[in-house]
């Protein structure tokens, strides 16, 4: 008798114990759902203008760009595996368009590796290369491909595709004395390119 | 009333969370390295410790006793997720700079501490008294930490976008100190002269 009393309490316990909590909890969670809903667009806004302007020099591949850069993470993953060079992949989105994507790598250069980005526009063409961190290379040499004396030299791969081949000396000239770390740009550029076709056409 | 001053005052000396009870010490040593950040993470604590204190002195007479501290725990967390998502939201430079310390006011034993000690056994004036004075208590030992290292750190104080003070050109400040070994310093000497001011008060 006694121990069938006990029972019965403990299961009372219990059951007040867990009614308890799950209102606790319940509360809890419209609060927070509350402050979600209302906190939430405000960090996306955030986010989304940090990410814009840490990224600000990917703009320049793009005159005129007015629109947002979004990180493809997952599609970088993927790549990855192929292409372990590949440090970032952004895709410029106007109007809910893809206006075009940008691809940061790098590639081997005289002294070390060789930093660039490459603008692909909607058809697969290069829309423009910017290279991004020359350190390795030999000042004023190899460094060229990164200045201004450099501009024609990166302007050769606007327009090309994945199907060009882009070898130095042959589809793309060099800079005079600077063939390695043209090279290491022209394969960077080659990189992306293959890497569009593969991963990011059509999407 | 008396009662509720002599609840929020004891907060600030006699019974300061960091100098006397010595609880929370962790999170307080580790963001005391810029008065911003000290300001910052004080009012969050402020704001968690007096908020939980009030809900769980409301709650504590339907609280079973043996799910006290999973109930405390849930009301806690949620107030610093509201926390977490406003400062991410509106003051992200300074949610970057105080990064896990702020989820981690959760387990910070100063608000848990209070809940069980306090909150939990006593009316509800009384406990948002408790709250804010042991919440003003830690706020006010991590600014002055946060002044000293920072000004003796990095010879300057920059808070709010705006440059307070410059003594660079005076001294070359040790970095030591806005490190780990800082914090111990500046935390044993306050330490040292609260306990050397109460002993000639005593006398």
């Amino acid at each position: 008798m006694e121990r069938e009393r006990d029972v019965k309490k403990l299961l009372c316990d219990m059951t007040r114990l867990g009614i308890t909590l799950m209102i606790v909890c319940a509360v809890a969670a419209t609060g927070l759902a509350a402050t979600y809903a209302v906190t939430w667009p405000v960090i996306q806004e955030q986010q989304r203008r940090k990410v814009l302007e840490e990224n600000k020099e990917l703009l320049k591949l793009f005159p005129g760009f007015q629109g947002d850069l979004t990180e493809k993470k997952e599609l970088l993953e993927e790549a990855r595996k192929e292409f372990g060079d590949l440090e970032s992949i952004f895709e410029l989105m106007s109007a809910g368009k893809r206006v075009g994507v940008a691809i940061k790598l790098a590639s081997r250069g005289y002294g070390g590796p060789i930093k660039i980005a490459v603008g692909i526009d909607t058809e697969g063409k290069v829309a423009g290369v910017l290279v991004l961190d020359v350190s390795g290379e030999t000042a004023g040499v190899g460094s060229k491909v990164a200045e201004a004396e450099g501009a024609p030299f990166r302007e050769q791969f606007k327009g090309k595709t994945a199907a060009d081949a882009l070898r130095v000396g042959k589809d793309v000239d060099a800079i005079s004395g600077a063939t390695i770390s043209s090279r290491g740009v022209a394969s960077g550029v080659k990189n992306a390119l293959v890497v569009y076709e593969s991963y990011l056409k059509g999407g | 009333m008396i009662q509720i001053w002599e609840d929020f005052k004891s907060g600030l000396i006699l019974e300061n969370p960091l100098l006397r009870l010595m609880i929370g010490l962790c999170s307080a040593l580790a963001v005391s390295t810029r008065v911003e950040n000290a300001l910052f993470m004080g009012f969050s604590v402020i704001f968690v410790l007096t908020c939980s204190n009030v809900i769980i002195s409301l709650i504590r007479r339907i609280v079973p006793e043996k799910a006290r501290i999973p109930i405390f725990i849930v009301v806690i967390a949620s107030f610093v997720t509201i926390v977490d998502l406003t400062l991410k939201a509106y003051f992200p430079p300074v949610y970057e700079q105080l990064g896990v310390w702020i989820p981690l006011i959760v387990v910070n034993c100063i608000i848990l501490g209070r809940a069980e000690a306090f909150a939990s056994k006593h009316p509800v004036l009384r406990s948002m008294a408790d709250g804010l004075g042991k919440g003003l208590g830690y706020t006010s030992v991590l600014f002055i930490m946060g002044t000293i290292r920072e000004l003796s750190g990095t010879g300057e104080i920059v808070a709010f976008g705006a440059k307070l003070f410059y003594l660079k050109p005076y001294f070359e400040p040790p970095k030591i100190m806005v490190m780990f070994p800082g914090a111990f310093f500046t935390f044993g000497l306050l330490m040292g002269l609260l306990n050397w001011i109460q002993r000639r008060e005593g006398r």
